[in-house]
C-alpha cells in the first residue's frame, strides 16, 4: 500500500516524470523476503546454518522492501495529469481514490475468500459440533473491546481527515497518534488473547490451543491473523502520516488521509463480520 | 517537499540505448516492452521443460526410464503448466496492453507510471522466484492445479515448493497492482469524447480481463495465502484430516480458475477483432453485441466453475445446475466468434502474418470450443476427465489463443520498433507453427485414452504420441525463426511510417512510430467523431471549435483510407 505520490504543480506546463528506481528495489526486497521466509517449516526456520541464511534474507529483504517502499512514496514524482478526458462513470471521483477503490474490492474478494472458507469447512465437520472444537477460555470478550477499539480509531480517522481540511495541525497529529494508539491496543489486545489461548490447559486441550490443534484453531488463527496483518499494514501507515504531518504536511491537503481511511474503515468493516462469525456464532 | 524528499527523486530517464534506462523507466512503451521480452524469455523455460516432458512420452516407460526421472517428470509438468498460464501467457498480453491501450485511449501514460514499474518488477522477480525453486530440493510437483491434500508438507516437503507457492503469491501481488493501474486509467483517462461503447477492441477486452483479474487472483491469493499457512505455520485447512479440506482446494482455486481461462483468452480476442477489421478494412460487424457478448461472459464467468469438480463429491443437482451455467456461457461465444468470421466474409482480406496467425487462432479456438463441449456435460466428463482429452481441448483454447497474441507482437512490431519485420519469414513461421501445433496436439484427441498427469500409457497409443512429439519440436524450432527475424528486423528492417497498415483505425496509428515518449503533442478529442488533436489553448478554452489536424476515424466511426 503507497499513499499518492504528491504531485509538485508548476502551473500548466507541469514536468512529467518518467524515472523511478524505487519499483526495482521494491521488487528485489519483496523477493528476497519471501525467498527468506521459504525456508520455515512448522512455525520455525529449517535446522544448521541453512536456516540462519533463509533468516537473514528474510530480514534483510523486510527491511529494503519497507525503506524502498518509504523512499518511493517520499520521492517527488510527476505522474500524468488528467485535464481533457472522457470519465464515465468515475468523473467525480479522482485516480488514486478510485485506485484504492479499485484494491479494496480485490480486498473484499480476498476476505470473502477466507470467510467463505471458514463457512466451509465449519458445515463439512458440523456447524453445531465446531464447539467442541474450541476452549472454553475462548471468550468473546476481548474481541468485543478490540471491536470498540477498531471503531473508535475509524473516528480518529475522521477527525484527522477534517483537521487536515481546516489546517489545524496539532490537532491532526493528535488524532493520528490516537489512531495509532487504538490500532495498536488492539494487537495488544489480541496478542494477549492468543497467547492465553496458545497455553489452555484441560482435559480437552492438554497441549493448549494453537494453530495446529485442529481445524476451528486453524481458521480463528489464519482469518483474524489476516485481518491483525491489515491492522498492522494501517499502522505502518500511520506512523509515516504521523511523521510527515509532525513536519506540516498535509495542511489544506486531505486527500491523503482520507484515502488512507477508506482502507482503515474497510479494516473496520471486516472486523465488523469477523467478530460474531468466530466469537459469537 | 523536503530537501530530504528531494535526494530521493530519480535523475531524467536516461537514453534507451543504455541500461541503466531499462531500469528506471516507469513509460508504458519501455514497461510494455519489458514485459513482452519477459514474457517470451518465460516461453522458452516453459516450452524447454514441455518439449523435455514429450522427449519421455516418445514411448511408453517404466518409471526410472528415459530423460525424466518420476519426480523430474512431475515438477516439469507442472513447472511448464505454471509457467505457461502466469508466467508467459498473461504477461505477453499485459506487455501488448502496457504499450497499445494508454495509445489507443490517448492518454500519456497509466495512471500511475511507478506502479506500473512495480508491478513488472514483481513480475520478473516472481518468475525469478519460481526458477530458485529448482535449487531447494525440488520445485512444486503436484500439478499446475496443486490439488490437496498433495500439496501439504506430509505430501510434498520441499521447501522448493514452498517457494513455488510464494513466487505466484509474488505474482498475485503484481497483477493486483497493475490491474488498479489499468482499470483507473482506462475508466479516467479516455480521450474526451471516447466514450466505452466507441473505445477500440483491444483496450475493451483488456478492461474486462483487468477486471477479472482483479477478482479471479484476490480467490487465488486467498487459496495460496492458506496454503502457505499450512505449509509454514502448520494450520490444518488441506490436511488429510481436515473436513472437506480437498473440496475446499478444488473451490477456492477453480473460482479463480475458470475466469483464468477468459483472463487468458480476452486479450486474444482483442488481438482477433483488431486484426481482422484491419486486414479486412471493414468495421466488426455487430460491434455493440460483440461488446456486449463479452461483458456478459465476464460475468458469468465466476458462475461456472464447479464444471471443473464433476468428479468430486458435490450432489448432482449442483452439477447440473453449473453444466446448464457453462452451456450458457458459451452462447454468447458463438456470437462473437459469427461476429468475426461474417467481418471475414464482407471484407477484403490482405493475407499478411498478422492476419494469418489471428485467422489460423480463429480457427484453432472453434476446435477447442467445440471439444469443451464435451467435457461440460457431466456424463460425458466422467468417461473424458484425467485424459489427454482434456490436454488437447485446453491446449487448443490457451494455445489458441496464444497464437492470437503472436499475431499481435507482428501487427504491432512495426509501432514498437519503427521497422517491419520480414513477410516471407513471418509466414514461414506461421506454417511452421501451425502445422507442428496440429501436429502436436491433434493425435492426443486420437490418442485421448491416455491418462493425463502420469508417462506411462497404453503402447498401442505409441504412433500418436511420436506424432505429437515431433510436432512439439516443429512448433518449438517456429519460434527460432520468429526470434531471428524479430531481431534483425529491429535493427535492419524497412522503416516503418506512422501507419504501415492501410486500413488500421486505432489510435496509435496516428502518432509516428515509434511513439514520442509523451505519446501526443496535443490533446486527443472524439467530441465530433472522428479523433482530432486540440491544441493547449483550445482545452483551455474548453471550446470545441478548432483543433488540431491530424485525423483519423475512431473505431467506432468510419474508416478513412490512408496513404502509406
Ligand atoms: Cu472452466
Amino acid at each position: 500500500m503507497t499513499p499518492p505520490a504528491t504531485a509538485v504543480e508548476t502551473g500548466h506546463d507541469r514536468h512529467e516524470s518518467h524515472a523511478s528506481v524505487w519499483p526495482v528495489i521494491v521488487a528485489a526486497g519483496a523477493f528476497l523476503t519471501l525467498l527468506g521466509a521459504s525456508g520455515i517449516r512448522q512455525g520455525s526456520f529449517v535446522d544448521g546454518t541453512a536456516g540462519g541464511v533463509y533468516l537473514g534474507l528474510l530480514v534483510s529483504g523486510a527491511v529494503v522492501t519497507l525503506g524502498a517502499l518509504v523512499a518511493m512514496t517520499m520521492e517527488p514524482f510527476g505522474g500524468p495529469v488528467v485535464e481533457w478526458a472522457a470519465q464515465w462513470p468515475f468523473a467525480e471521483v479522482e485516480n488514486t481514490k478510485l485506485g484504492m477503490w479499485v484494491f479494496l474490492a480485490s480486498d473484499v474478494v480476498l476476505f470473502g475468500a477466507f470467510i467463505g472458507a471458514y463457512a466451509f469447512v465449519r458445515v463439512a465437520h458440523g456447524w453445531q459440533a465446531w464447539h467442541d472444537l474450541i476452549p472454553a477460555a475462548h471468550v468473546p470478550l476481548p474481541g468485543l473491546i478490540n471491536t470498540y477499539l477498531l471503531l473508535t480509531s475509524s473516528f480518529s480517522v475522521v477527525i484527522a481527515m477534517v483537521a487536515a481540511r481546516e489546517e489545524r495541525p496539532r490537532v491532526l497529529v493528535g488524532s493520528l497518534v490516537a489512531t495509532f494508539g487504538l490500532g495498536v491496543a488492539f494487537l495488544i489486545n489480541k496478542a494477549l488473547e492468543w497467547q492465553h489461548l496458545f497455553h489452555v490447559h484441560g482435559a480437552a486441550f492438554p497441549n493448549g490451543w494453537d494453530l495446529s490443534t485442529n481445524i476451528a484453531s486453524s481458521t480463528f488463527y489464519l482469518t483474524t491473523g489476516l485481518h491483525g496483518a491489515h491492522v498492522a499494514v494501517g499502522l505502518l501507515v500511520t506512523l509515516y502520516m504521523i511523521g510527515r504531518a509532525s513536519r506540516g504536511a498535509y495542511m489544506g491537503d486531505d486527500e491523503p488521509i482520507e484515502h488512507f481511511g477508506l482502507y482503515w474503515h474497510f479494516v473496520d468493516v471486516v472486523w465488523l463480520f469477523l467478530f460474531p462469525l468466530f466469537y459469537i456464532l | 517537499m523536503s530537501d530530504g524528499a528531494s535526494r530521493l527523486a530519480t535523475p531524467e530517464l536516461p537514453d534507451a540505448t543504455t541500461l541503466k534506462r531499462w531500469f528506471v523507466t516507469t513509460n508504458h512503451k519501455d514497461v510494455g516492452l519489458l514485459y513482452v521480452g519477459t514474457s517470451l524469455f518465460f516461453l522458452v523455460f516453459g516450452g524447454v521443460l514441455a518439449l523435455l516432458v514429450r522427449s519421455q512420452l516418445w514411448v511408453s516407460r517404466a518409471p526410472g526410464e528415459g530423460l525424466l526421472g518420476p519426480v523430474a517428470y512431475n515438477q516439469a509438468v507442472s513447472a511448464h503448466g505454471l509457467l505457461m498460464v502466469f508466467w508467459f501467457l498473461s504477461p505477453l498480453a499485459i506487455g501488448l496492453a502496457n504499450y497499445v491501450v494508454p495509445l489507443q485511449i490517448g492518454a500519456k501514460d497509466l495512471a500511475f507510471p511507478r506502479l506500473n514499474a512495480l508491478s513488472y518488477w514483481l513480475y520478473l522477480f516472481s518468475g525469478l522466484l519460481f526458477g530458485v525453486s529448482f535449487f531447494q530440493g525440488t520445485s512444486f510437483s503436484g500439478g499446475w492445479t496443486m490439488y490437496a491434500p498433495l500439496n501439504v508438507p506430509t505430501f510434498m516437503p520441499s521447501l522448493g515448493a514452498t517457494t513455488t507457492v510464494f513466487a505466484l503469491i509474488l505474482f498475485t501481488a503484481s497483477v493486483t497492482v497493475g490491474g488498479v493501474n489499468f482499470i483507473t486509467t482506462i475508466h479516467r483517462m479516455r480521450a474526451k469524447g471516447l466514450s466505452l461503447w466507441r473505445m477500440p477492441l483491444f483496450t475493451w477486452t483488456i478492461l474486462l480481463t483487468v477486471w477479472m483479474m482483479l477478482f479471479a487472483f484476490a480467490a487465488l491469493l486467498a487459496a495460496l495465502l492458506v496454503l502457505s499457512s499450512d505449509r509454514l505455520l502448520g494450520t490444518m485447512y488441506f490436511a488429510q484430516s481436515s473436513p472437506g479440506g480437498a473440496l475446499l482446494w478444488t473451490h477456492l482455486f477453480w473460482f479463480f480458475g475458470h475466469p483464468e481461462v477468459y483472463i487468458v483468452f480476452f486479450p486474444a480476442l482483442g488481438v482477433m477483432a483488431e486484426v481482422f477489421q484491419t486486414f479486412t478494412g471493414r468495421r466488426i460487424v455487430g460491434r455493440k453485441w460483440f461488446i456486449a457478448a463479452m461483458v456478459l461472459v465476464a460475468v458469468q464467468s465466476f458462475f461456472v466453475w464447479m464444471h471443473h469438480m464433476f468428479l468430486t463429491s458435490i450432489s448432482l443437482n449442483v452439477k447440473t445446475l453449473f453444466m446448464a451455467t457453462t452451456i450458457g456461457i458459451s452462447l454468447p461465444f458463438d456470437l462473437m466468434v459469427f461476429a468475426l468470421i461474417y467481418t471475414l466474409k464482407k471484407g477484403d482480406i490482405r493475407f499478411s502474418t498478422p492476419f494469418l496467425f489471428n485467422f489460423g487462432a480463429l480457427v484453432l479456438f472453434i476446435l477447442g470450443g467445440i471439444t469443451g463441449v464435451f467435457l461440460g456435460a457431466v456424463v460425458l466428463d466422467y468417461e473424458f476427465r484425467g485424459t489427454y482429452w482434456v490436454v488437447a481441448h485446453f491446449h487448443y483454447v490457451m494455445v489458441g489463443g496464444v497464437t492470437a497474441l503472436i499475431g499481435g507482437i507482428y501487427y504491432w512490431f512495426p509501432k514498437f520498433t519503427g521497422r517491419m519485420y520480414d513477410e516471407f519469414l513471418g509466414k514461414v513461421h506461421f506454417a511452421m507453427y501451425f502445422v507442428g501445433f496440429n501436429l502436436l496436439y491433434f493425435p492426443m484427441f486420437v490418442a485421448w485414452e491416455t491418462p493425463r498427469r502420469v508417462f506411462a500409457y497404453q503402447s498401442s497409443l505409441e504412433p500418436w504420441h511420436q506424432l505429437a512429439t515431433v510436432g512439439g519440436f516443429l512448433l518449438g524450432s517456429s519460434f527460432l525463426v520468429m526470434f531471428y527475424n524479430l531481431y534483425r528486423s529491429a535493427w535492419a528492417g524497412e522503416e516503418a511510417s506512422a501507419s504501415p497498415w492501410e486500413y488500421a483505425s486505432t489510435a496509435e496509428w496516428t502518432v509516428s512510430s515509434p511513439p514520442p515518449l509523451e505519446n501526443y503533442d496535443g490533446y486527443p478529442d472524439y467530441t465530433e467523431g472522428e479523433l482530432r488533436y486540440l491544441d493547449e489553448a483550445t482545452v483551455r478554452a474548453e471550446s470545441t471549435g478548432a483543433g488540431g489536424a491530424a485525423a483519423a476515424a475512431a473505431d467506432g466511426g468510419t474508416l478513412l483510407r490512408r496513404e502509406g
